[in-house]
């Protein structure tokens, strides 16, 4: 069905001996070329330069742009085409989005929308890298779409800073999506904080996930979300927490010890979760 | 079956995360067979698709003498 809209993921590698302005000139004759054909980006990830794993055309960095974009599936072979011509493009893949894909990729952009720009923690490389880009596009036709869908987290979301931790956190968290867990988190905040506003928090948990937990306490908050999140990696199984004040002091102890493993442990959490 | 509770990528698994396709590779950057890793088949399947395409964007390489 060459005259059907598909959503493409296209991924390629610019030769990055040239200069920025003739990477982003090539960037953009991509993109334009896309849109007048009928396509709509929607979203336009630029990596920068990063080493290359074997030596491609001879050189051994290159500038790699991610690119997703609506379109009819009869563009695709020209716009390949002109890739595999183009001297300055190294490599290329195009993929067609399909349900699982889409799924994902939605998912990755909530994760990434949580996250802060300036971030100091060892992170998975792929997540942060693509992250911490400039010249990231995002269509609002899309970005409508999924507040649409996840109105209350996202909007409030993308209104704070809060740290990658939330990613998983949320994750988790939606799975689980139970007072008990919720208030668990919640309790672990509130020692490792000192917060006084403990109540307000956990009522306010159930409705919508973690943004309680940053607006409250924002200065603290990386240390908050970090701790946080080693205990919903620790209490993904552990649903049925309750909020008694017996059980905070098992779940700091269980947290605290946790807490040390956390920067080893959560790229690897955050790797499964995802 | 137990090991579907924690691999939660059964879904989709990305060839940018390199991270996670990171694990199922040894120290040269072979892919690590099934009966080492016990992962589903599926999951292998899926594993091994993102591994070749992150090899093709050169974002793992094909042979390396320590990647880990």
């Amino acid at each position: 069905m060459a005259s059907g809209y598909n959503t493409y993921e296209l991924t390629y590698i610019v030769n990055s001996v040239i200069s920025d302005k003739q990477i982003q000139d090539l960037i953009n004759r991509v993109s334009t070329y896309v849109t007048e054909n009928g396509g709509e980006l929607i979203e336009v990830d630029q990596w920068g330069t990063r080493r290359l794993n074997y030596p491609i055309m001879k050189k051994r960095n290159g500038f790699y742009v991610n690119v997703y974009f609506r379109a009819p599936g009869s563009i695709i072979l020209r716009l390949e085409r002109a890739l595999e011509i183009d001297d300055n493009v190294l490599r290329y893949l195009t993929m067609r989005m399909d349900a699982k894909m889409l799924r994902h990729y939605k998912e990755q952009k909530l994760t990434r929308s949580t996250l802060a720009p300036v971030d100091d923690k060892p992170k998975t490389e792929g997540r942060q890298s693509r992250s911490s880009r400039t010249n990231k596009v995002v269509s609002p036709g899309i970005a409508q779409k999924d507040a649409a869908g996840k109105d209350a987290t996202e909007k409030d979301a993308a209104g704070k800073d809060s740290t990658e931790k939330d990613a998983a956190e949320k994750d988790a968290a939606e799975k689980a999506a139970t007072p008990g867990e919720a208030k668990t988190k919640e309790t672990v905040d509130d020692v490792k904080a000192e917060s006084v506003d403990v109540v307000e928090e956990v009522v306010v948990e159930e409705a919508v996930v973690e943004e309680t937990s940053v607006i409250v306490s924002d200065e603290k908050e990386s240390e908050v979300t970090e701790s946080a999140d080693a205990a919903e990696t620790t209490d993904a199984e552990n649903t049925a927490g309750t909020t008694d004040s017996e059980d905070e002091a098992a779940v700091v102890t269980e947290v605290d010890s946790d807490a040390s493993e956390d920067e080893t442990k959560n790229p690897k959490a955050e790797g499964a979760e995802v | 079956m137990a090991k579907k509770s924690s691999l939660d990528d059964l879904k989709y698994i990305d060839y940018k995360d390199i991270e996670l396709l990171k694990r199922y590779l040894n120290e040269q950057g072979k892919i690590l067979p099934r009966r080492i890793t016990n992962v589903p088949a599926h999951f292998q399947r899926m594993l091994t698709r993102a591994v070749k395409r992150a090899r093709h964007l050169s974002l793992l390489p094909f042979v390396a003498d320590s990647l880990k």
